[in-house]
């Protein structure tokens, strides 16, 4: 049995994302767990000192859509699971892969919520390289 | 001692009014600042109070406080964002309205050119808080709110500049452009210099301290001490106060615990509501009917010119600047809510008031002044929301307003049970008929909760917005419970100050998620 990692964070890209991942693991029988990543990067140079609780709040906020990804995969049938970790959000995301052995990745393509890429085209790139030479497939949800 | 009871009891009676006004328009979606005109209008048909509205009341006064709190709130992000466009409308765009209003008129009423480019220059400064306040309440794009915001902080400046170089070529009779162009660029340079440095100076002071009474008063400090130090040496003592109020808006918060900077936003937040009030509920005491009515020609004029001007200003600049090559990037619809939405206030009424006695046509200047003023505060302010609306630039996502009306009904539907149950308890309703109404509404409610479940299932965006409101709101309650804690005297005043800091962190920290994920132009 295989095991796919979702990596999600909220939102109407990640409902797709997350729909794609519910699908794979209803057509392959595969074990899935949903992956959110406290980034908390986003806080200003300015504030660093507020990091720590912006990491709590993120936290937070990861566990409850956690609980609402997990619910929307109960009403297709399908088990899942969840993890929120605190980090940057491609390192940790190796490190989980290993750390839980999974088989497939998948993840929506990172966008702002104007639209625009997040993450340059090399660095998702990059990042997509490196799963692969784990020997794990990737699928990536526009 | 009497002189001073009776300004006391005129202020008090003042603020009286104001909060009077701001309750009666909470249920009518009117502009408050067009209300508090039209009620100082109306009060003065009964009486017209002895109060003398000087231009140092106005200027000294008033304007720092104003200037610097929405200096102060706007980040220097947005404002690099729209700089060319803001630049464009405050420096050129001031000089080219002063001059179409100038010539329309010094035709029109038959004005010297001199005294008409008087005119023109007092009239450019744009007063928009009546419109920017239906900005936040129908949720009109942020960047075109900085745009208009920014634009008047900066035309408030070369617009005083402006006329004072204007002034004096009339009282002196001569004037020389190269000596205009050299003092309007000390002035405005140096005043900006002045707010840099002082604000630069203040925010380092509020980086050593964390004592939010101490870091208050040091904003108020800088507020007012910008502006009259500037004066002091020559220079624009506005434009010393705006460059003050985003340095220290952008860099002090860095150096403030988020306890102060909710306080210091809610203090200075409070004082330009404060401020406002009094200046726009004055403007209305002040103004004399039977005077406007008696040279509504003029004042006719005044209006055409500043329209006229304000459309060339807007729509003209912005072509040349894109056929000059410069990325405006101002939509056409922004463009109009920026032409419509060029009132005029405070500041005109400051510069036209102050007016030596012995320049001729002087109460001409005046009266057009006022009519003009009254024009767009009444006739601009009243129908921006209309146009608003019309442009398209109101719009809310769907599912936006799905769920507003879904948890409107859901609220209504709780309240309605609540009470029920209350009716109950207090024994007058039978058990038949609770039963059934109860039932009723537990079927409205089971049915609301799943279409509210539906709709977040179809539009996954309004999880995270719910979300992270519904920890706010859980915060600020965990705050007013800390702060119910320390006045029943549950806990000690360092205990409360040191836990409010913790929930305070917190919000804060929820700010910095949400502004992380709001989208740049959602008008566009």
């Amino acid at each position: 049995m295989g095991h796919i990692l979702c990596a999600t964070r909220g939102g109407e890209p990640s409902r797709r994302t997350q729909e794609r991942a519910i699908n794979l693991a209803q057509t392959r029988g595969d074990r899935l767990t949903f992956v959110y990543v406290a980034d908390t990067g986003i806080t200003p140079p300015g504030q660093a000192a507020l990091a720590e609780v912006v990491g709590d709040e993120l936290e937070r906020l990861g566990h409850r859509l956690m609980d609402i990804a997990k619910a929307r995969a109960r009403e297709q049938g399908v088990v899942a699971f969840t993890v929120v970790r605190r980090g940057q959000v491609q390192p940790t995301l190796l490190a989980m892969l290993s750390q839980m052995q999974a088989t497939t990745l998948v993840m929506g393509a990172p966008r702002a919520p104007n639209g625009e890429e997040q993450v340059s085209r090399h660095q998702i790139s990059s990042f997509l390289d490196e799963v692969r030479a784990l020997g794990i497939e990737v699928v990536v949800v526009d | 001692m009497h002189e001073f009871i009776r300004i006391e009891t005129l202020v008090i009676l003042l603020l009286l009014v104001v909060s009077l006004v701001a309750l009666a328009v909470r249920r009518v979606r009117f502009p408050y600042t067009v209300a508090l005109v039209l009620v100082g209008l109306i009060i003065t048909f009964e009486e017209r109070p002895e109060f003398a509205l000087t231009p140092e009341l106005i200027l000294a006064l008033f304007v720092p406080p104003l200037v610097f709190q929405a200096a102060f709130h706007l980040e220097i992000s947005d404002l690099r964002d729209n700089l060319v466009a803001i630049l464009i409308l405050a420096v050129p765009g001031v000089l080219v309205c002063a001059l179409v209003v100038a010539a329309v008129v010094a035709f029109g009423v038959g004005l010297s050119l001199s005294l008409a480019l008087v005119f023109g220059a007092l009239i450019s400064a744009t007063d928009p808080v009546a419109v920017v306040a239906f900005f936040r309440t129908l949720g009109v794009a942020r960047r075109l709110a900085v745009a208009v915001e920014g634009e008047s902080l900066f035309n408030d400046g070369t617009a005083i500049v402006t006329f004072q170089i204007a002034l004096a070529a009339a009282m002196t009779g001569s004037f020389s452009p190269v000596a205009g162009v050299l003092h309007f660029v000390w002035v405005a340079v140096g005043g900006l210099g002045v707010g840099l440095a002082l604000g630069f100076t203040v925010s380092r002071l509020i980086a050593q301290v964390d004592d939010y009474f101490i870091e208050i008063t040091l904003t108020t400090v800088l507020a007012y001490g910008s502006y009259l130090l500037a004066e002091q040496l020559h220079v624009s003592g506005v434009l010393a106060v705006v460059a003050a109020g985003i340095i220290c808006g952008n860099i002090g918060p860095r150096g403030m615990s988020p306890t102060t900077k909710i306080v210091l936003y809610n203090f200075w937040e409070y004082i330009a509501f404060l401020v406002n009030s009094l200046v726009f509920l004055l403007i209305g005491l002040r103004i004399d009917i039977p005077q406007l009515l008696d040279n509504l020609g003029p004042i006719g004029v005044a209006v055409l010119g500043v329209i006229v001007s304000r459309a060339v200003v807007v729509y003209g600049l912005g072509l040349l600047a894109r056929l000059l090559g410069q990325r405006v990037h101002l939509p056409i619809s922004w463009q109009h809510v920026l032409f419509w939405g060029g009132l005029r206030g405070a500041i005109s009424l400051a510069l036209v008031l102050s007016l030596p006695a012995t320049l001729p046509d002087r109460q001409l200047l005046q009266v057009m002044a006022f009519g003009v003023v009254l024009f767009t505060l009444v006739g601009q302010g009243t129908t921006m929301q209309v146009l608003l609306r019309h442009l398209g630039l109101t719009e809310r996502p769907s599912q936006v307003v799905d769920r507003e009306l879904q948890l409107g009904r859901l609220y209504a539907a709780q309240a309605g049970q609540r009470r029920l149950a209350d009716l109950r308890r207090d024994g007058l309703l039978s058990h038949e008929i609770w039963a059934g109404l109860r039932d009723e509404y537990a079927r409205t409610r089971r049915q609301l909760a799943s279409d509210l479940r539906d709709l977040f299932a179809q539009h996954a965006d309004l999880e995270r917005e719910v979300l992270l409101r519904a920890r706010r709101e859980a915060l600020q309650a965990e705050r007013g419970a800390l702060a119910d804690a320390l006045r029943k005297g549950l806990i000690a005043e360092h205990v409360y100050r040191r836990l409010a800091a913790e929930t305070d962190q917190r919000l804060e920290a929820l700010a910095i998620i949400s502004d992380a994920e709001e989208p740049t132009d959602p008008g566009e």
